[in-house]
């Protein structure tokens, strides 16, 4: 236990599906939470991951030891949505402690339950030996056996329904050229902007909305946005995207979107042992050669061989293992990738898929 | 982008010398990059005047030249050698102004040689204060406002429009003199004032003030495709204010906000792309805390002290990806050799805290201005890793050698909380400790960080490890407070000593991997540190790959100080690589992030720790090696003997108690007896009044010295019992654990030998003469081998005693003795048994791998069975001279008189087919111009004034104006030499300091018989030399071994351009 005034707070535990346990402190609130295991390598965010719907129904491992330093803005309008969070220490005197609260205190806040004095490189290192497992924070190791059963047959929730949009949500643009239709899957927001600087008027509606619903008011383009979860979980969702494919409205589909059209393509999904998450991803860009370091979160990725030539040309790649990051559609006009293109330190890498797209709107209206 | 098919043959530029601010790191980049390039298959042409280095070594490239790095001497090379490429950014600022000389010179273009790296555009964009300006303009990056005035209301009009507090920057004055702080109109209007009138050109930069910013450090790496991405971030604890060399840094950056971080890298990459840098780039910044707001400080387009940080750091081997794309890779093309499985354009990412801490060199220097600020002073540095950072902070503490296991300096204990308060607002090398001890006795964080600007994060920390040591001094220890406190990287004996109490339980650290991903990808390369967690990688990794192997440990030789430098790291990488050969498992442990010793790929596994008793048990309790050894190492490593024998474990090589036997007077002593060599009389004395009693049984002068001691620390020759006064207070007031010994101190010839032994029979390379008599550190001298004056029946003297001592001593392994000639016998001054400064050098101008026998030795095998002989070695055909290198304009108030204390820094090499002109390139490459005209001014001790006729006489005859104080300019005219009588400092103008900084000297000869006071005025004229960059000799010797150059008619143009690869 790294952090005295961490100790004082009672013992906490992480169970694997594997039967592993790990001993820990609470922190956060107290209580059990049920998730699937995913470790994030990135040093220096720890506020926005866990805001990031696309952890619903996921435990938070972070690789980095120290966390907190600057405290929690008790003020940022996102809630958290991990169903837990796993450190090895985190700050106790924040360097914004006048104005900001301890990561302790904002995970009570939230209902957030945590775990804190793990070693985390060792459990990153059995995640990454055996696959994602599933996992439970609890404060006692009684009826393990009763706990292991219940992590088998654990399955991250569909969470769409939980996290996108109850109604219509209208965000214009500064200097609107276009409109765009965006049904929200379970996305952060900060994308947006990058379309709104661009002149682009959204429209945000409910995961669920028809096709017919997001045509109806003539929109330029539709994006298809990120989210949490298994792409399969999504049938209805499934279909609607395929009807917009047959719209002609340029698609721009990011993370659990990219996946989403992929499936409605007639592509194949597969499930990777650990997952990509973290700020350092390097995925190749097959026009130039470039490298772009982006920022990723997802544990599902479209499968390569079934990428069919004549609908879809692969437009990137990670470098690491050579997954798609990237399509652009052939008998539809649409250009999806797996990464997220605004976010963290990789954007500036990224922001030109949005000059793409825009142009893609522009060549929209022109036909027009 | 595959590699570039032109390019075959290329010609790196090292670094030089080791100086302040330019250490072993550009050889470890060096190193990295010439195996780069070789197994590419590209010829590889090598220059650098450091004989010490790896990189100089024969396996690590085809052509080498260890030349003076002057302009003139690699054109000459390009000429001889024909690369189609030259390699400067691994060189150091050094390497990357001779790239730039050359390109602008023209040569390139007219051999068609490619400049490999940065080109001559991007170097300048970044080099020149005003393109970098204009170029950071252009994207939008912004810079910190500054403006060269030359009038008052010019410097009160510009801070209008920039904003108070400014810096005011006299140009050309001495030291910094006249500049300041402004924090309003009045006070810039003052500083100003003087200012202009201390700048020689009246002009003052007038900068605005980001002091108490945060300094963020990004390490950038592109390629030619455009692919960039940041190897590492860090901070430095101290805010702007003070250079980042003498800085304590931590990786990756802790105090920034998300926004904050994306904000900075962000900046890193545009501003490396707006350079077009191909390679390895530092960018640095200032940031102001709480407000988004950030200035560009500076930009090093190179490989840098903070990119050997930051590799070590993260595992990622910047200099190695930085050759790469030099020849023409991209980075999604080259793999990252630590995981095997990912490549270079995988951003790091670290599980872990880092932590490096400078080392400085006032210990030595007592009269040192230990204040720091922009002028960097640490002679070296120690990293540390932890889980947490005062885990981090804890290692570093007590890797750097001050004798401490926590930040409790001795000398701080007893000052009140007022006492330490008012200490925090100086910034000095012991600044730290005084805020750590400030804080156990009551002071606020908020008050500490009101004055000093620290982040609260660090202080918290700081506050985190007082409290630990308070908790541990009260109540029970319990099983808990035991791991928390090992958790915050408190030693089990401090823990005791705290506690009073038994250890609950005692365990080993367990060790993690530096992998650079945070265990996202399965690693190959085992690198390791610490920590207090259950699982232990290093144990686990030994597990999964057996082998048949015997395991040895290597300990490695810590921060480079003065005294024990690179070296020692070139002794341990070469002892690993002929324990690898001979069938051993070779794991090394060390703390020097500067190193090559501490390159993942040099040892078959790393232990990045401190290296104390304690530590180190750890890693024998994981590693459980056959054996170890400790004589490469220096003394950081010799210190451990008598702990690891304790522990049982076998120290290959010489015997632990031989090591006791040299350094024990007594016992040293009634060994020569025994063997009937002689040695300067000596005494041991533990007061004042018994040191002057003996000094005058004895006779002066004399030698003073501590037992046990390394480089002279602490060394002084005494021609008065007030040389003896004032010696004795120094060492009384740090500690008097060991008694003072006294010699007589003899003036004589001083010859150092080092010889391999194997038990029965002894090898020597080679005898080395001193140009300086004896009375100067060895480390100081100029020295030849072979030597050039020595007659036969000493040199058989010599030889003899050698090989009697090293039987004696039972040395396997290496042996170091220094020997003095006086009237015509031969004493011993001292023996190592150990590896020394010279055997890189001698290794490589005789041809005799030194350390490689001396290993293979201490493994059983026997000389006379490795095909060098015994005995004496053949002399070489060419001569060498090494000369020392010191960094004295960077140490304020530091006497340059050379004296048994060794002050230099670093080392050239001259080498050549004879002494005058091997000599002629040593001093080149030191930095000697040769101006073969001027004036010459000498002040002299009066023992020394007969000699100094000589000299007076020889620089008269070059046509010198010569200049001497009263005394001596009377002697001189007496014997007819002309020469111009001037005022001592302490009369009245004109004196001395006005001749000085008229220009008009281009020499000066000063020795003086009192001590090192910087109020003296011998002292005070020396200083005045070194900030008018006037060559200082303060050993008539060496003044006569510069005249013997002067005096000669052909020039470094006439000489040989020698590749040692071909002798």
């Amino acid at each position: 236990m790294a952090e005295n005034a961490q100790s004082k707070v009672s013992k906490a535990y992480l169970v694997l599906e594997d039967g592993t346990v790990y001993e820990g402190y609470s922190m956060g609130k107290c209580g059990k939470a049920v998730g699937e295991v995913v470790f994030n390598t990135n040093c220096s965010t720890y506020q926005d991951l866990l805001s990031d719907p696309t952890y619903s129904g996921q435990i938070v491992v972070q690789t980095y030891p120290l966390i907190g330093n600057r405290g929690v803005d008790p003020n940022a309008s996102s809630r958290l949505v991990a169903s837990g969070y796993v450190v090895r220490e985190w700050c106790v005197e924040p360097t914004d402690a006048h104005e900001y609260v301890t990561l302790d205190e904002f995970l009570q806040e939230d209902g957030i339950t945590g775990l804190c004095g793990v070693d985390t490189r060792s459990l990153t290192r059995r995640i990454r030996k055996n696959g994602v497992m599933n996992g439970a924070i609890v404060d006692s190791l009684e009826n393990l056996e009763d706990l292991l059963k219940e992590l088998k047959d654990y399955r991250v929730p569909p969470a769409i329904g939980k996290v996108t949009v109850s109604e219509p949500v209208r965000l214009e643009a500064e200097n609107p050229k276009y409109e765009l239709a965006v049904p929200d899957y379970g996305m952060r927001r900060g994308i947006l902007d990058f379309l709104r600087q661009r002149g682009c008027n959204i429209t945000l509606y409910p995961a669920y909305t028809s096709a017919q619903e997001l045509l109806k008011n003539n929109p330029d383009g539709v994006m298809l946005s990120d989210g949490p979860g298994d792409p399969w979980d999504n049938p209805e969702i499934i279909e609607i995207i395929k009807e917009l494919t047959k719209s002609g409205k340029p698609l721009f589909g990011v993370g659990l979107g990219h996946q989403l059209l992929a499936v409605a393509a007639g592509f194949e999904i597969e499930k990777l042992p650990v997952g990509h998450r973290g700020s350092n991803q390097p995925a190749r860009r097959l026009d130039t050669g470039r490298v772009l370091i982006t920022s990723q979160n997802h544990g599902y990725a479209v499968a390569k061989e079934s990428v069919k030539d004549e609908i879809a040309q692969i437009t990137h790649v990670n470098v690491n293992d050579g997954t798609v990051e990237g399509l652009s559609y052939k008998t539809f006009p649409a250009l999806t990738v797996q990464f997220e293109p605004s976010d963290g330190p990789g954007y500036q890498d990224t922001a030109y898929l949005f000059d793409q797209y825009v142009a893609m709107l522009e060549g929209g209206n022109a036909n027009a | 982008m595959p590699k570039r098919e032109d390019i075959k043959k290329v010609l790196v530029i090292g670094s030089g010398p080791i100086v302040i601010g330019q250490a072993a790191e550009f050889d470890y980049a060096g190193t990295q990059a010439c195996r780069a390039l070789k197994e590419e298959g590209i010829e590889v042409v090598l220059i650098n005047s450091n004989p010490a280095t790896i990189m100089t070594d024969k396996v690590m490239a085809d052509h080498i030249y260890i030349e003076p790095l002057r302009l003139d001497v690699v054109k000459r090379i390009l000429e001889k050698e024909r690369p189609d490429s030259v390699l400067a950014t691994l060189g150091g600022q050094t390497g990357l102004n001779l790239g730039m000389e050359l390109a602008a010179d023209g040569i390139l273009e007219r051999l068609n040689i490619k400049l490999l790296g940065a080109n001559p555009e991007t170097i300048r964009k970044a080099e020149d204060r005003q393109a970098f300006k204009d170029t950071m303009e252009e994207i939008g990056e912004p810079c910190i406002l500054s403006k060269v005035i030359e009038t008052v209301e010019d410097a009160l009009d510009f801070a209008e429009e920039i904003g108070y507090p400014v810096v005011v920057r006299p140009a050309y004055t001495l030291g910094g003199t006249g500049g300041g702080f402004a924090n309003n109109r009045q006070e810039l209007h003052d500083i100003c004032e003087v200012g202009l009138r201390a700048s020689m050109i009246h002009q003052a930069l007038i900068e605005k003030s980001v002091a108490g910013w945060k300094e963020i450090e990004y390490e950038t790496v592109r390629d030619a495709n455009g692919n960039c991405i940041t190897v590492c971030s860090m901070e430095n604890i101290d805010p702007v204010g003070v250079h980042t060399g003498d800085s304590i840094v931590v990786a990756p950056a802790q105090t920034l906000t998300a926004p904050e971080a994306v904000m900075m890298r962000s900046s890193a990459l545009n501003i490396v792309t707006a350079l077009g840098i191909e390679g390895g780039c530092n960018v640095q910044f200032a940031l102001k805390p709480n407000s988004m707001e950030y200035a560009v400080i500076e930009v090093n387009p190179r490989l840098s002290r903070s990119s050997a940080l930051a590799s070590k750091a993260t595992g990622y081997p910047i200099a190695k990806v930085a050759t790469k794309i030099a020849i023409g890779y991209t980075l999604d093309e080259i793999v990252n050799t630590v995981t095997g499985n990912t490549y270079a354009c995988n951003e790091p990412a670290v599980d872990y805290c880092v932590l490096k801490f400078p080392k400085w060199p006032f210990d030595k220097f007592v009269y040192g201005n230990r204040t720091i600020g922009t002028q960097m002073k640490a002679t070296g540095e120690v990293m540390s890793i932890g889980t947490s950072f005062e885990l981090a902070f804890m290692k570093a503490v007590r890797s750097i050698e001050l004798g401490i296991d926590t930040p409790n300096l001795p000398k701080l204990l007893d000052l009140t909380k007022e006492e330490l308060y008012d200490m925090i607002s100086h910034c000095d090398d012991e600044r730290i400790f005084v805020i750590y001890q400030a804080m156990k006795k009551g002071v606020t964080a908020q008050q500490v960080h009101d004055i000093t600007m620290i982040d609260h994060w660090f202080l918290s920390k700081l506050k985190k490890i007082a409290t630990m040591e308070s908790e541990l001094s009260s109540g029970a220890l319990t099983e808990e407070k035991y791991m928390q406190a090992k958790r915050l990287g408190f030693l089990d004996k401090t823990i005791e000593k705290l506690s009073g109490q038994q250890l609950p339980m005692q365990r080993a650290a367990a060790y993690k991997m530096v992998d650079t991903c945070a265990a996202e990808f399965d690693a190959q390369t085992p690198y390791f540190y610490s920590t207090w967690d259950d699982e232990n990688e290093a144990a686990l990794h030994i597990e999964e790959n057996p082998n048949d192997k015997k395991t040895i440990l290597v300990f490695g030789s810590g921060p480079i100080r003065i005294g024990q430098g690179i070296e020692f790291d070139y002794c341990s990488v070469h002892c690993v690589k002929t324990l690898k050969e001979q069938g051993y498992e070779a794991i090394i442990a060390n703390n020097n992030p500067e190193t090559v010793s501490t390159d993942f790929d040099t040892s078959d596994r790393l232990y990045f720790d401190p290296l104390t008793p304690e530590d180190v048990r750890s890693v024998v309790e994981t590693e459980k090696p056959y054996a170890c050894v400790v004589q490469f190492g220096g003394q950081t490593a010799i210190k451990l003997s008598q702990h690891l024998n304790e522990m049982g474990l076998k120290i290959l090589g010489t015997p632990v108690d031989s090591i006791d036997a040299a350094e024990d007077k007594e016992r040293f002593d009634a060994l020569l007896e025994s063997l009937n060599i002689p040695r300067p009389k000596g005494e041991t004395v533990f007061t004042t009044e018994e040191a002057l009693e003996s000094a005058n049984r004895l006779g002066y002068p004399v030698l003073l010295r501590p037992s046990y001691v390394l480089g002279g620390q602490n060394m002084i020759i005494a021609y008065s019992d007030a040389d003896v006064t004032e010696y004795m207070a120094i060492i009384t007031s740090h500690e008097l654990e060991n008694p003072v010994l006294i010699d007589k101190y003899m003036m004589g010839t001083e010859v150092e030998v080092d010889a391999i032994c194997d038990g029965e029979d002894f090898l020597i390379p080679g005898i080395m003469e001193h140009v300086e008599r004896a009375g100067i550190h060895s480390g100081d001298s100029i020295s030849v081998y072979p030597s050039q004056s020595i007659p036969q029946k000493h040199k058989d003297t010599i030889i003899k005693y050698t090989a009697d001592m090293a039987k004696a001593l039972k040395v396997v392994g290496l042996v170091n003795v220094q020997y003095v000639i006086y009237e015509d016998q031969v004493y011993v001054i001292e023996v190592n048994p150990r590896s020394s400064r010279t055997v890189p050098y001698i290794s490589k101008v005789t041809g005799v791998p030194m350390v490689d026998l001396a290993t293979r030795c201490m493994l059983g095998e026997k000389l006379k069975d490795m095909g060098f002989g015994t005995g004496l070695y053949r002399e070489a055909d060419y001569v060498s001279v090494k000369v020392p290198v010191f960094s004295f304009e960077k140490l304020k108030d530091v006497d340059v008189a050379l004296g048994p204390e060794m002050k230099s820094t670093g080392e050239v090499l001259g080498i050549a087919k004879t002494f005058q002109d091997a000599l002629l390139k040593g001093l080149t490459a030191a930095g000697y111009k040769f101006k073969k005209q001027g004036g010459v001014l000498i002040s002299v001790r009066d023992t020394d004034k007969q000699e100094a006729l000589e000299i007076a006489d020889r620089f008269a005859k070059l046509g010198f104006d010569i200049y001497a104080t009263s005394g001596t300019a009377h002697l001189f005219n007496k014997n007819m030499i002309a020469a111009s009588s001037v005022k001592k400092l302490s009369e009245e103008g004109p004196n001395i300091a006005d001749l000085l900084e008229s220009g008009k000297v281009d020499y000066v000869v000063s020795t003086s018989a009192k001590g090192r006071l910087p109020a003296l005025d011998s002292v005070k004229l020396r200083r005045m030399t070194i900030e008018h960059a006037i060559p200082c000799l303060t050993a008539l010797d060496t003044a006569t071994a510069l005249l013997s150059c002067l005096e000669m008619d052909h020039t470094i143009d006439d000489l040989e351009l020698i590749d040692i690869t071909q002798i």
